[in-house]
């Protein structure tokens, strides 16, 4: 349980000695909200720390992957039934 | 869990601008005012006076208005500011607990309904000078409104000084560097904008050279020392100017 984010996909968050998971998940939603909403803040975000991290921490401001992302998944769950 | 959980999405998307650091950004209401909020929101999603919350690098970094300045890691918390301070909250200077009696604001003392308003402010008190630390202000968020504070972590601050343009405070004690000890530096004037809430570093200074009795230095200047230090200095200090200071957690005392 890093940092009591389990429940959140992406990247592990490093345990602090300040370890408090709502907060932390509080400042996750946060900079999600705003990487969803303002493009200049997603631009400087996904500059720095690349788009597959960005989408990693931040599913909530990538809607279009995750959708995209769940069809593939189940397209691939129905072949390896088929199998 | 759930109990404001998602309150930290809502406000920066109103009047108030997407940024956490935009200047005037105060909610005049605590917890801000929902409408306009690009995304779906409730009342539930508010801010509550106490509420924290951690940013990671990345969260900063997108919570940052760059025009203002950078947002570090670090911890954060949403408090209300004093409507009747002298001064007003200026970014990088220091927030201080408001135990002011009046106009029956005080924290921590009194009723659980002040306390619970997690009120700070930005003048120094005359009874207690620096000594209840809350955080620094990352904007000008007004006095009288509710806002961001950073408490802990890797923060922009304004250190005392001449910056050759205009001087705040009455200067640096001692000799600026890389890592040395950062300090409050309790040189408020009157509570002046120009003089409250700065910072200063001690590192290197004469006591006996500025006229002090040096056989009152050990309580007294250690006791001050400890009351008021905030951090090692992640770059240079500069007279009158914003630099780097890493504010320890222990810093965070009221929860």
């Amino acid at each position: 349980m890093m940092g009591g984010m389990a429940s959140i996909p992406g990247p592990p968050v490093r345990p602090s000695s300040f370890d408090d998971p709502i907060a932390m998940e509080k400042g996750r939603l946060f900079a999600a909200r705003a990487i969803a909403a303002d493009p200049e803040a997603r631009k400087r975000v996904e500059d720095r720390y690349g788009v597959d991290y960005c989408i990693a921490r931040y599913p909530e401001a990538y809607p279009l992957h995750r959708r995209v992302s769940r069809y593939f998944r189940r397209v691939i769950a129905r072949i390896k039934r088929q199998w | 869990m759930a109990g404001g959980r998602f309150s930290k999405q809502a406000f920066p998307y109103l009047s108030n601008g997407k940024y956490l650091n935009s200047n005037n950004s105060g909610d005049s209401v605590v917890g801000g005012s929902l409408a306009g909020a690009p995304f779906v929101a409730s009342q539930g999603d508010a801010n509550l006076p106490g509420d924290r919350f951690i940013l990671s690098p990345s969260d900063a970094l997108a919570l940052s208005n760059t025009s203002v300045g950078n947002l570090y890691t670090g911890t954060y918390r949403y408090v209300r500011t004093n409507p009747n301070s002298t001064s007003v909250p200026q970014r990088g200077r220091a927030a201080f607990w408001d135990l002011a009696a009046s106009p029956g604001n005080a924290n921590n003392v009194s009723t659980p309904q002040t306390d619970m308003r997690y009120q700070v402010t930005s003048d120094e008190a005359a009874n207690i000078g620096v000594a209840l630390f809350a955080g620094v202000f990352i904007n000008y968020p007004g006095a009288g409104n509710s806002w961001v504070i950073q408490e802990s972590g890797k923060c922009t601050v304004q250190f005392a000084g001449n910056n050759g343009t205009s001087t705040f405070g009455t200067g640096l004690t001692g000799t600026p560097a890389i890592g040395c000890g950062v300090y409050l530096a309790a040189q408020s004037s009157a509570n002046s904008n120009a003089s409250v809430g700065l910072f200063n570093v001690l590192v290197g200074a004469n006591y006996a050279a500025s006229g002090n009795n040096a056989a009152t230095l050990p309580y007294t200047q250690i006791d001050q020392a400890m009351v008021r230090y905030v951090g090692p200095a992640e770059t240079l200090p500069s007279a009158g100017n914003y630099s780097l200071v890493d504010i320890g957690l222990s810093r965070t005392y009221r929860w």
